[in-house]
């Protein structure tokens, strides 16, 4: 809204004790023990203070009544709101079976969290990953650098198979297995076993037992919106947008909350990363201010899984058919997920000229239909440079 | 401070839309053409220090490889995050067929994107962002 020229008053508001950071290293290189502190703040403090933003940290919000236009916090206090932004995130789900609430049973997604996790690693040797999520398996990939034994258990056959697909799941899991974690596939855990209240292990359901000193549970999460009164939410918790992600007068959702039309298909879409949550924010920012402006954008994310990173462009919510052009074993492709004959998204490990020149290729609504990828006769590079 | 200026190209050497990475002193910088201009640059994405040239020109905008970020090449502008800083331009000259540009020693990397200050005399609105995590932050 700065940078738009607005000139009113700006309160970012977060219950959190620390100036906004780069979430997506917490389960990466800080996790993994390979960045330094200085990295993590996305911008000095001073920059708050200078562009006369007003960042309220350890600040919980009991109520926003969009009625009144207000918001309630948990001392009682209030505050009346011309234009809202509710950019909440969500919660990390918890497992709900005994001894979820033992010493050393973490999840992650604050900076806290990523702390905690850290501070416990130098005093453990073995960790159990609850959950195939991009969490879990980034964390197991940090905590394997760190030296820990690693073994995941998820009730999934392969990874992220509705995602990925099979082919691209037995990659990635190949890829941790030759950095030395392990995997219980197709698993469940009954039970997180206790010695004087903390974690020793845990027990699956088909009677095998796994030691443990950590216990990370990455099963995904909630959006946090309970705190909103006057607006009606979806039956996940997320709040529903139009275009210009605009929930209702006065009040925009933004990122992991937010039900939004992907502008490529009209369907409706919820997705939790990152860039897209920071997209969003601009989206907001202009709408607040009175412009109609639609986010009209190519969603995007990667992620860091044992050796290898997997960027992924566009959004298959599911996909008819995937085609893969490259080699997968050999760690070069590129891997096209098709809908109704079409590219809706992309995914490569090493591809990176083609995947930024099939960004142009989204925006500009020319990518081309699924019979020329089938044939392997789509350079997108090439087709860049000749519109 | 001394400016290092230095001929990184012929000027027939890039078509429209072509960039490459070149270094001026000790600066890595990007030159891209586009309809028919030189423009210079930094070189190293404001998010994590990719080289761009290794990305995606299309008209002034150049993706990143490594997470997509966007740019305006023109003026440095960023438009697509994770990056949100823009990047340093440098002057650019085409003389006797060849490209110069001038680039100071100490050539920062990145430049915060301008941006207004709160003047409650011009604009008495109190708007407010629940949640400083990535969307939160982009939007104020």
């Amino acid at each position: 809204m700065r940078q738009l020229g607005y000139e009113g008053r700006i309160f970012l508001i977060t219950k959190e004790d620390r100036t906004p950071y780069d979430r997506p290293n917490l389960s990466k290189e800080y996790l993994s023990g390979d960045a330094p502190d200085e990295w993590m703040p996305l911008r000095g403090e001073d920059f708050y203070k200078k562009y006369d933003i007003e960042l309220t940290r350890n600040r919980y919000v009991r109520e926003i009544d969009i009625q009144k236009q207000e918001i309630t916090f948990a001392d009682s206090a209030t505050q009346h709101y011309d234009e809202l932004l509710i950019a909440t995130g969500g919660v990390p789900r918890k497992l709900n079976i005994p001894g979820s609430d033992l010493e050393n049973v973490f999840t992650l997604r604050s900076f806290d969290d990523a702390d905690h996790i850290v501070n416990q690693v130098g005093k453990g040797k073995k960790a159990i990953v609850i959950g195939a999520s991009f969490i879990g398996l980034e964390t197991a990939a940090s905590l394997r650098k760190q030296g820990l034994d690693v073994h995941v258990v998820a009730p999934e056959t392969f990874l992220y198979e509705k995602l990925f697909g099979e082919e691209i799941g037995r990659w990635i899991q190949k890829k941790h297995e030759d950095n030395g974690v392990k995997f219980s596939l197709g698993s469940t855990v009954a039970k997180l076993e206790s010695n004087d209240g903390e974690v020793k292990g845990v027990s699956l359901k088909n009677g095998e037992t796994l030691d443990a000193d950590i216990v990370l549970v990455g099963i995904g999460v909630k959006p946090v919106t309970d705190f909103i009164k006057g607006l009606s939410l979806e039956s996940d918790g997320g709040a529903k947008v139009d275009h210009f992600l605009m929930a209702a007068d006065h009040v925009y959702a933004a990122g992991d909350i937010a039900w939004f039309p992907y502008w490529r298909n009209d369907q409706s879409v919820r997705i939790e990363h990152w860039r897209l949550a920071q997209q969003h924010g601009r989206i907001a920012a202009h709408n607040m201010l009175g412009k109609q402006i639609p986010y009209k954008s190519i969603p995007f994310f990667w992620t860091s899984q044992g050796s290898v990173t997997l960027n992924y462009l566009g959004h298959a919510k599911d996909w008819d058919d995937l085609m893969i052009d490259g080699n997968i074993k050999e760690d070069d492709f590129m891997a096209y997920f098709i809908k109704n004959n079409e590219v809706a998204a992309v995914a490569t490990p090493n591809r990176e000229k083609q995947l930024a020149a099939i960004h142009h290729l989204m925006i500009l609504d020319k990518m081309p239909g699924s019979a020329k990828i089938r044939d392997h006769a789509f350079d997108p590079v090439e087709t860049l440079q000749k519109i | 401070m001394s400016v290092n200026e230095q001929a990184v190209a012929t000027t027939d050497e890039l078509e429209n839309g072509q960039m490459k990475q070149v270094t001026v002193g000790d600066t890595p910088v990007l030159l891209c053409k586009v309809d028919g201009d030189y423009y210079a640059l930094g070189a190293k994405c404001t998010h994590y220090g990719a080289p761009l040239a290794d990305g995606s020109l299309h008209g002034n905008q150049i993706f990143c490889p490594w997470h997509q970020a966007g740019f305006n090449v023109t003026n440095g502008d960023n438009n697509e995050p994770p990056a949100y800083d823009g990047l340093p331009t440098f002057p650019v000259q085409e003389k006797d067929g060849q490209v110069i540009v001038k680039v100071p020693d100490d050539a920062p990397g990145r430049r915060t994107m301008k941006m207004s200050h709160c003047n409650v005399q011009n604009d008495t609105r109190d708007f407010v962002i629940v949640g400083a995590g990535a969307a939160g932050e982009a939007a104020a």
